[in-house]
């Protein structure tokens, strides 16, 4: 089970249930990348998913995780736009 | 000691043959150990000389997931004592006040005074020994540290300085702007427009063109001081770092563009900025001792070429409360001095690294009316933007000793009246600002204030201002001379 993080400013920007594009990261090497993911707050309504630890706008670690289950992987955060 | 460093390996050698390095062999993890132990040291250290209970500086070895040879550094100048070896000083047995003192007037002598670099071949440059053009880019080739827990990613870019070049002239800045991660081939940062590099940044994104950088990564000790140092507009940073050699600095042309690095860096990061393109970068914690800007939108880096050399010695700074790099604050004081003296104002300087030089204390040799006011106004209209990251100004008579933190907290507590002696002005303000709200940050707005320490001028020097209780002020010249001259007699060391 792998394990990400994401920075939000407050649990609205989190679509419970729902899928959605958000910017994560993993937690092992920290490298970003933009995802279509569905997201829950309750992880056994979305079995085999991941972990998606949340991180408030200045790092502080949210004291409950949820769930992620990654459909698509869109790649850096960089190339999301051309230059 | 062999001034000048032309790189960070021959500091690194005299920082250990005079027992300032500790050489970590044991493996340790860049995902935060790295940091925390350099955390530590800054915060144990307190920036001070080894000799008073300061801390050593630190090369990691043995990096966890790399291999051998790719290696960490930290705390390079994290002492007043490698900030007068970085400067050519001879510092031992001198007060940390006379040494703060003098390394300003070596600053000045080679703001005064500029050498041009000297362009060497690449094949005589170490930092060419190794290259990754184009597709061979690959950023986490190197044990780039996650520093803070919470850091909104692995930061390349913080015992670093970036080169750009002004568009419409030969003015080429270094300067000290992080970087973070995004990709194996693209970071991104802080770069704000009333830096330097932002100066540079908006000419050419008005015409819609991409801006040339290079990080440079593990220079000399002086380069990477003058890179985190205001020097006026216009005026290379490189040319300072010659004049304070006393001779020119080894410099070497990028690989994919033109711009000049230090031969003998560690690793040099060569690209672009495109115009108009910013990605989410932060939080991250800063050298104002808080994670205070906001994670926001912000320029990136695309690379191009990495050279570096061989046994790659990647520098970093766990910066946080008390400082972990002590080479710049003198040329800031310098300027500071010189930029009061074209006004007729006769001054002494100490851009405070106990405050992560957010305050600057200035002792006034000829006060006048309305001095406070005066000498804010001026250093921060002419020192463009050390006034951004500087906003707390303490004006002082010229009997207080600036480089004693206790002595000018005594100061502005005895001083300054709480009433007419606080000036509150709006200003220009930075993302870092801890005490501005998230609004202020934003908007980049917040108040400066500045605290004025001098005795009015219309106090009688004899019946009003009061009188020093201290041994200069109350005992006669010749007992003070007897007392001093008899010092050892009397059993004292």
């Amino acid at each position: 089970m792998a394990v990400y993080e994401t920075f939000i400013p407050n649990l609205s920007e989190l679509k419970d249930g729902q899928e959605q594009i958000l910017h994560i990261r993993d937690a092992e090497n920290y490298v970003p990348k933009v995802v279509k993911a569905v997201v829950s707050s309750s992880p056994e309504k979305l079995p085999g998913a991941d972990i998606l630890r949340i991180r408030w706008s200045r790092g502080h670690l949210a004291p409950k995780n949820w769930a992620i289950k990654i459909s698509q992987d869109l790649g850096s955060p960089a190339d999301q736009e051309p230059d | 000691m062999p001034f000048p460093f032309d790189d960070l390996r021959t500091f690194l050698d005299e920082c250990e043959q005079e027992g300032m390095l500790v050489k970590v062999k044991k493996e340790v993890d860049w995902d935060l150990e790295a940091g925390a132990i350099a955390r530590r040291l800054a915060e144990m250290g307190r920036g001070k000389a080894m000799a008073e209970g300061g801390s050593s500086s630190v090369l990691f070895e043995k990096v966890k997931d790399y291999p051998k040879g790719f290696r960490l550094a930290a705390q390079i100048v994290g002492g007043i004592d490698r900030a007068a070896m970085a400067y050519g000083y001879d510092y031992k047995g001198k007060h940390s006040s006379v040494i703060r003192a003098e390394l300003a007037d070596i600053a000045m002598k080679g703001l005064r005074k500029l050498i041009k670099p000297v362009l060497v071949d690449a094949k005589d440059a170490p930092c060419k020994q190794n290259k990754m053009i184009g597709d061979e880019v690959d950023l986490y080739k190197f044990p780039v540290p996650m520093i803070h827990d919470g850091d909104g990613g692995r930061y390349i870019a913080t015992w670093a300085f970036i080169a750009t070049k002004d568009p419409d002239s030969d003015w080429v800045n270094w300067g000290v702007y992080r970087a973070m991660l995004h990709d194996k081939k693209t970071a991104g940062g802080l770069l704000e427009y009333f830096q330097d590099i932002g100066r540079h940044y908006q000419k050419y994104e008005a015409k819609n063109q991409p801006m040339p950088f290079a990080i440079v990564i593990g220079s000399d000790p002086l380069s990477f001081s003058m890179g985190a140092s205001p020097v006026p507009i216009g005026m290379s940073e490189m040319d300072v770092v010659g004049g304070m050699r006393g001779k020119p600095l080894p410099v070497v042309k990028c690989e994919t563009n033109d711009l000049p690095v230090p031969a003998g860096a560690e690793i040099v990061i060569e690209g672009v900025v495109p115009p108009r393109k910013r990605v989410i970068e932060g939080p991250y914690g800063e050298y104002t001792g808080y994670r205070a800007a906001e994670r926001a939108r912000r320029p990136i880096y695309r690379v191009t070429a990495v050279t570096y050399r061989d046994d790659p010695i990647l520098t970093f700074q766990s910066t946080g409360t008390y400082l972990t790099d002590f080479g710049s604050n003198f040329t800031t004081a310098a300027m500071a001095v010189e930029t009061l003296r074209r006004v007729g104002i006769q001054a002494r300087c100490n851009l405070l690294p106990e405050t992560g030089y957010t305050m600057m204390v200035v002792a006034v040799k000829n006060p006048s009316p309305n001095i406070a006011t005066m000498v804010k106004n001026t250093l921060t209209s002419q020192m463009g933007a050390m006034s951004v990251w500087t906003y707390k100004f303490i004006i002082v008579n010229d009997d207080i000793d600036i480089y004693d933190p206790g002595e000018v907290l005594w100061a502005i507590s005895t001083r300054v009246h709480p009433r007419r002696g606080i000036i509150v002005s709006d200003e220009m303000m930075g993302p870092l600002t801890a005490f501005a709200s998230l609004e202020e940050r934003q908007k980049r707005n917040a108040p400066h204030a500045t605290f004025d320490g001098t005795w009015p001028l219309d106090w009688d020097p004899i019946t009003a201002v009061p009188t020093v209780a201290c041994f200069k002020a109350l005992y006669p010249q010749e007992l003070q001379d007897k007392v001093l001259q008899s010092w050892k007699g009397y059993g004292f060391k």
